[in-house]
Formats: C-alpha cells, sequence, structure tokens
C-alpha cells in the first residue's frame, strides 16, 4: 500500500512536470552504459570511444527511425512495423479532429520504461522487478524460446494481462487498435535498441576510430553502367536486417506444446498419480529444488543478476558486491544491480499467465534474462507432470487459507 | 545525366545499407537532422554523399563533389585465397609468459554454500581459476585466434579438421566447476554439457551472439550448439553456484588454440597466407601488452602472420607484464 501511494505521487509529479517545462524536443537517450562497457571491455584504462562516436551513432538511428516525436521505419523493417502504428503510439499525447490518438506510449508507458524503451523511466527505480528495458531484445513471458523475440501475440497478451506480480499493468480497456500500435512501438523501440547496441559494438572493432571516415569522391564515375536491377541488388543492409529477420521469423519458433496427459485433469483417477510424479521430479530429474527450495516458497539458493544487469555488471574490474566499482555505470543510467529471487510457487500467481500451457512454457524454455533454466532432459509428459505438481501447490494453498 | 541522377537518388532512398561494400544513405540529407549538420562542418551546403562499409566494416562516407555526377561502387580488394586440396599448411606456436608479481590467487566463494561440501575439490577449497599461472610463469587459457586481414575472406580449413567439426566436445560440471574452463568450438559444433556432481547446476551461456540456459540436475546431460561466432569468448555461469565460470568461443574455422597449463599453444596445419594473430585473455582483454620478439603488437592484441612456405614457425616466449590486468 505504501509503495504505491508514493508511486502515485510521483506519476503526479512526473505529469506536472511535463505540463509546465519548457517545450525542448524529446530526444532518445544515448545508450552510454554500453559504450563505457565497451570501452571497458576493449580499451585501455583512462582510453574512450572518439568524441564523433556518440554524434554518429545518434545521426545513423536517426536516419533510421527518427525521434520519440516523429517515428521513421526504414524499409527493412517494413514487414513488422506499420507506420500509422508507430505514429500512434509515438509523439506527445494528443488527438486529431476525427479522434486518432497520438502519444500512446507516452502517455502509458513512458514513466516505467523510459522514452527511449531502456527501462529507466522516473518511476522505475522504485519497481521490483524493474521495469523491461527493451533495448536488450530479451523478454520473458512468450511462446518462443531463448534468443527468439516473442511474437505479436505474446506482446499483445502481455498488453492485456499485464503481469501479476510486478507493477506492470495491465491495458485490457484500451481498444484493439492502440493496443496492436503499441506492440509496434515496442518492436520499434526494442530493434532501435539493438542496431544501437550492435554499431557501439562495431566502433569498438574499429578499434577507437571513427565510424565515419570522409573520402571524397571527386570523380566518381559512372552509374550509367550499372543496370537498374543492379543497383538494389549491391545494397543490403546486415546488421539492421538481422535483427529484423530475428523478430521476423519469431512465428516460426513458437514451442509447441503437446496435449496434456487424461491424468492431467483435476478429477481424473490418475490425477495423483501424475502429480505425486512431478513431486517426485521436483527433487530430482527436475533440479528445482535448487532454485525453488524444498517448500517452493523460491528459498532454494542463492541466484545472480538478470541478464539487463548482468549485461554490463559482468564487465572486468566490475565486483558487484562492491558499490564503488559500478558508481560510473550508475552515474550514465544504469539501475542499481538487485539480485533475482527464484519465484514463490505457492502464492499462485505466475507472472507470465496461469493457464496450464504457460506454465508449461516456462518449464519448457526456461524464462529468458533470468536464471530459471530451459529443461533439456524433460519428456513433455515429465514435464506435465511438474506442471500438474506446481498448479497443485496453489491448491493446497487454497486449502491452506479456507477456514 | 537526369537519369542516372534519378536512378542513383531512388537506389539511395529505397534502403539503408550495411554490409561490405555497399552503400549506406539516402542523398539529400545534407539540409536535415544532425548527421547533416556534422558533414556540414566541413563541407558545402548542397552536396550529396553516400555511405558504404568496406570489407574491413569501416564504414566511409562519399561525398560527391559535383552534384552527383555518379558514383563508384567500391570494388573488393583481392586476396590471396589458396585452393584446399594442394597447398602446403604449416604449424604455429608459441608460448606466453607472465611477467612481475603473480596476485594472490583468491579462494573460491564457497563459504556458507549449502553444497559446499560437495564444491571441495580433494576437500579443500579451490582458488578462483580465472587466472591460473604456473612456476614458470606459463599463462594457462589465453585464446589464440587466427583472423583474416579482412572479414569477407573465409580462412580455408585442412582436411584435418572436417572429422573434428562432427565431434562432441564436453563441458563437465565437477565439484561445482567447470571443466575445462576454456574451450573453443566451430559454430554449429556439438557441445555435450554433463553434470558429474550429486547437485544440480544450471549452465548459462551468454554472448553477443548466442545464448543458453540449459537446465543441469544431478548427473544429468544436454547437447547444445553455438551457431553464430562470437567475437571474445562467451560467459558460461551457474546461478545456483555463483562463482561457477568458464569461457567459450565460437568461430566458424578451427585455427583458434588455448594454452595450457605451461602458456604454450600450438595451431595446427594452418593455410599459407597472410593472417593476423589474436590473443585474448578474460583478465587481460586484447593482449596489447603483450611482447613478441621482433613484431608488433597492436591495440587489438594482434601481429601479422605471414605464412610464405615456412613449414612451422615458432614465435617463442612471448612476454605479458602482470600489469596490464583489468
Ligand atoms: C507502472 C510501471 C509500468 C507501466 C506503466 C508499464 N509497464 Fe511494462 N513492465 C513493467 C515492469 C515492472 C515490467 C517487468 C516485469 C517482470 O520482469 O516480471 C514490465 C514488462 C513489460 C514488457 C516485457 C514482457 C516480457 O515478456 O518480458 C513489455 C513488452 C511491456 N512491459 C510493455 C509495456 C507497455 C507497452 C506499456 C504501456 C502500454 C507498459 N509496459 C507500461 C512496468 C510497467
Ligand atoms: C537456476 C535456478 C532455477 C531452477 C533450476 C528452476 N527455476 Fe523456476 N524460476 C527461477 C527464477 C529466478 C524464476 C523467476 C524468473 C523471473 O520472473 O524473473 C523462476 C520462475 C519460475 C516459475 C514462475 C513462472 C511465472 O510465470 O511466474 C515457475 C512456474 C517455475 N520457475 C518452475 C520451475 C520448475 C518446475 C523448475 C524445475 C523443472 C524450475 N522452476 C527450476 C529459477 C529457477
Amino acid at each position: 500500500m505504501k509503495r504505491c501511494s508514493s508511486f502515485c505521487i510521483l506519476a503526479i509529479a512526473v505529469l506536472a512536470c511535463a505540463a509546465c517545462g519548457p517545450a525542448e524536443p524529446i530526444e532518445f537517450r544515448y545508450n552510454a552504459v554500453e559504450q563505457l562497457k565497451q570501452e571497458r571491455l576493449f580499451m585501455d584504462e583512462g582510453e574512450h570511444f572518439p568524441d564523433s562516436s556518440r554524434e554518429e551513432v545518434t545521426s545513423i538511428l536517426k536516419i533510421l527511425f527518427g525521434t520519440p516525436d516523429r517515428p521513421q521505419r526504414s524499409d527493412e523493417a517494413a514487414a513488422i512495423l506499420d507506420l500509422t502504428r508507430l505514429n500512434m503510439a509515438a509523439g506527445p499525447v494528443e488527438s486529431e479532429i476525427d479522434g486518432t490518438p497520438h502519444g500512446l506510449y507516452r502517455e502509458h508507458c513512458a514513466h516505467c520504461h523510459g522514452i527511449s524503451g531502456d527501462g529507466a523511466g522516473a518511476t522505475a527505480a522504485l519497481l521490483n522487478p524493474y521495469p523491461r528495458d527493451f533495448r536488450l531484445g530479451k523478454f520473458k513471458f512468450k511462446s518462443t524460446p531463448l534468443r527468439t523475440p516473442p511474437t505479436d501475440r505474446d506482446l499483445t497478451r502481455i498488453l492485456h494481462n499485464g503481469i501479476p506480480g510486478s507493477a506492470m499493468p495491465s491495458f485490457r480497456l484500451l481498444p484493439d487498435e492502440e493496443i496492436a500500435a503499441l506492440v509496434d512501438y515496442v518492436k520499434y523501440l526494442s530493434i532501435r535498441g539493438q542496431l544501437e547496441r550492435t554499431l557501439l559494438a562495431e566502433i569498438s572493432s574499429l578499434d577507437g576510430e571513427s565510424l565515419f571516415e570522409i573520402e571524397q569522391s571527386e570523380t566518381a564515375p559512372e552509374i550509367d553502367s550499372m543496370s537498374a536491377d543492379e543497383v538494389p541488388d549491391a545494397i543490403g543492409p546486415e546488421f539492421l536486417e538481422d535483427i529484423v529477420a530475428r523478430w521476423q521469423n519469431a512465428d516460426e519458433r513458437v514451442t509447441a506444446v503437446p496435449a496434456a496427459p487424461a491424468g492431467f485433469q483435476i478429477g481424473h483417477a490418475d490425477h495423483g498419480n501424475l502429480t505425486s510424479q512431478g513431486r517426485e521430479l521436483f527433487f530430482t530429474k527436475g533440479n528445482c529444488t535448487q532454485c525453488h527450495g524444498e517448500t517452493a516458497a523460491g528459498d532454494g539458493s542463492t541466484v545472480n543478476f538478470d541478464d539487463w544487469t548482468n549485461d554490463w555488471l559482468k564487465t572486468p574490474g566490475i565486483d558487484p558486491y562492491d558499490r564503488e566499482s559500478w558508481k560510473p555505470f550508475m552515474a550514465l543510467g544504469a539501475l542499481r544491480p538487485r539480485p533475482v529471487q527464484p519465484r514463490n510457487l505457492n502464492l499462485g500467481v505466475f507472472r507470465g499467465g496461469d493457464a496450464a500451457e504457460d506454465i508449461y512454457r516456462r518449464i519448457a524454455n526456461g524464462i529468458e534474462g533470468s536464471p530459471m533454466p530451459a529443461s533439456a532432459a524433460l519428456s513433455s509428459n515429465e514435464i506435465w507432470a511438474l506442471v500438474a505438481y506446481v498448479k497443485s501447490l496453489v491448491h493446497a494453498n487454497d486449502k491452506f487459507s479456507k477456514p | 545525366m537526369a537519369t542516372a541522377t534519378q536512378r542513383l537518388e531512388q537506389a539511395l532512398n529505397r534502403k539503408m545499407i550495411f554490409g561490405p561494400g555497399r552503400i549506406v544513405t539516402r542523398v539529400a540529407l545534407l539540409n536535415t537532422g544532425s548527421f547533416a549538420q556534422m558533414m556540414t562542418a566541413d563541407l558545402p551546403t548542397e552536396k550529396s554523399f553516400f555511405i558504404r562499409i568496406d570489407a574491413n566494416r569501416k564504414i566511409f562516407v562519399h561525398v560527391l563533389l559535383a552534384l552527383l555526377v555518379g558514383f563508384a561502387l567500391p570494388c573488393d580488394k583481392a586476396f590471396p585465397q589458396a585452393s584446399d586440396s594442394d597447398q602446403p599448411w604449416a604449424n604455429v606456436s608459441g608460448r606466453i609468459l607472465l611477467e612481475g608479481k603473480v596476485p594472490e590467487i583468491p579462494l573460491e566463494k564457497i563459504d556458507g554454500h549449502k553444497d559446499r561440501s560437495i564444491c571441495l575439490v580433494d576437500g579443500k577449497i579451490p582458488t578462483d581459476d580465472s587466472l591460473v599461472v604456473d612456476e614458470t610463469g606459463g599463462l594457462r587459457d589465453v585464446f589464440v585466434i587466427l583472423t583474416p586481414l579482412d572479414s569477407e575472406t573465409k580462412i580455408p580449413v585442412h582436411p584435418s579438421y572436417h572429422k573434428a567439426a562432427n565431434t562432441t566436445l564436453e563441458l563437465d560440471n565437477r565439484n561445482c566447476r567447470f571443466v575445462p574452463h576454456a574451450m573453443a568450438v566451430m559454430t554449429g559444433q556439438s557441445i555435450l554439457l554433463k553434470n558429474s556432481d550429486a547437485v544440480g547446476h544450471n549452465c548459462k551461456i551468454a554472448s553477443f551472439n548466442n545464448e543458453h540456459n540449459v537446465n543441469l540436475p544431478a548427473g544429468g546431460e544436454a547437447e547444445i550448439k553455438l551457431e553464430l561466432a562470437d567475437r571474445i569468448p562467451a560467459n558460461v555461469a551457474c546461478d545456483i553456484h555463483p562463482w561457477m565460470d568458464a569461457l567459450i568461443l565460437a568461430k566458424d574455422h578451427p585455427y583458434v588454440a588455448i594454452t595450457s597449463v605451461d602458456g604454450s599453444f600450438q595451431l595446427k596445419n594452418v593455410p599459407m597466407g597472410k593472417w593476423k594473430l589474436q590473443f585474448w585473455h578474460q583478465r587481460f582483454g586484447y593482449l596489447r601488452k603483450l611482447s613478441v620478439p621482433g613484431v608488433k603488437v597492436d591495440r587489438k592484441g594482434r601481429i601479422d602472420l605471414d605464412l610464405a612456405d615456412a613449414q612451422a614457425m615458432e614465435l617463442g616466449s612471448m612476454k605479458l607484464p602482470v600489469s596490464a590486468i583489468k
């Protein structure tokens, strides 16, 4: 309760400021944390990227993605991003005469996820878990395996249902086309963030030289000697195309969920057996107790940080337990490292959805960005048995709490 | 001329390009956006430019001084490319020695963990294995990586490796350590993750291009592949035992050696030609402070490797100052 009220006050303060502040153009925030990480990884102490790098990266991104007020969609992304939708989601909050809304992202999401989708909006530091930083392209609750982006359906579901047990609210009340606009905008911010990281990595591989080198070609010959078809052929974006292709193929990589065994039905004669097989697996081959603990209360053992934190925390010379060592990263916008806890499975709160199929996919694929691993050696029936057991913990809890 | 201009404009407007030998941006941007402003510092306005990335992935901005006279498509440089069969091959070897006082190696932070008894090695708490130096100064686990001069060039692979690419490598979890600590694989090669311990682990592999997080119960195993090549090794970690770590480097060729306990390495059957040899270590990053007799080491820890007709190339003892630890 207390947390909620301080959050509300902050939100009001943020809104108030937005209303009274000078009308400066809103810019995407440069990923300075990634730059510092690259410098630490690949350069000597005290060495930095050339001063021009930031402008170069910003410029390329601006050409490809536009600004928070005026989004661009390059042709490479045409197959997966719709410019009309992006325009609905981007920009300041307003609507056209015909009622078409603008600025949905700033209205509903930016105070948590940040204008740039860096997960560091005004209220972020108060929330646990932190809002998602979209720029790594990693998502937790989806139907696809690790390193495959979520499908549109997955993102739509997240917006419909929110993430129970976290600050991420449900946007069920928004009309479908607004949800679709926000889904595209999440993908847009994510792809933009991924390309930004790739460009920064590219700069570090260039040995600290500038990304651009100006060559003045005074005698540039013979475009006429090329046929019209040749030109587009010679033109093929590499980085951006790779990133977009992964998003584009997500639908084909959805993890199939086989039908549950008959005993999965509560009340079926085999249900008890399946549940106790699941309990057995939870302690043995499932390896679940190592993290979730024997009572599944989430107290199995110490765990590490999540990928969004580890991404910079694992830079050489940084000690997660030495505040001084990570201060420079926080000064550039990184959020304070906070260890992730395995879930207490007795509470019946499933962030990725409580349908049997959802829990099946969590166990089969793991949870991207978190320590929760993918089950490599369990058969589908074994996974179903685990789902039955995990669900039974909740029912047991129900019984317990009822008078 | 007008048609050429139009065509160029069309082509450039159509796509942003990121890729070797390709054009990147559109014309007529000079008066818009900060990118344009950056350019105008040196240039008269109203001029057009395009960008290409050459084969070394360096991005060039070409400025067409005359308004769209036309442009040159960059032509890729030709590289000596020996055929697989009838060319000689050389073995490249050397040894990396640490110079200076080796810092005290800390014990792994096992105390207080519920699995402590299983994580002891011969009844003792093991030392951290990110810096392993023998009594002669030999530095273990330096990655020695053959790199082409150019990202377009594919390194010819000696027939003896064809079979190796289909063999399965093992990464064991034993006494809560990864064994081996450092390994190199080819993209698409199978890696068997094993757990020889009586307690469960998870095996989380993360790099710029690859990612896995495998559940490994006591006695369990699972096979994985790294599908894409990386610049530096992926981190391997276990969330249950946070001190556990290992490194796996995936490359699309087999020419990666890892120094053994005395700091020595050997790359076998390297094709003739001009290459670079790059050195990387977990605690040092690229070994730019490495001194190799008579050879210059660049900022990326690389030396030139010119294999003409030598059957064996011995680089000798190379010294690395302890002070270069990050
Ligand atoms: C009150 C803060 C808050 C607001 C407002 C908010 N989010 Fe979130 N969002 C979160 C948090 C916190 C998480 C991370 C939850 C977790 O990691 O379990 C999250 C996660 C997400 C995810 C990641 C889901 C996954 O599978 O990884 C997406 C996508 C997302 N939010 C989109 C949005 C969009 C779009 C909006 C606006 C319509 C929005 N959020 C508004 C707090 C917020
Ligand atoms: C290496 C540690 C680890 C192991 C092993 C592990 N988990 Fe988890 N699990 C986690 C963490 C951490 C989370 C919370 C992830 C998050 O939301 O960030 C989690 C979350 C979950 C969730 C919640 C999903 C949701 O939608 O909220 C379920 C269910 C779950 N685990 C079941 C299992 C089962 C069953 C096993 C054994 C097969 C298992 N876990 C093994 C660490 C682990």
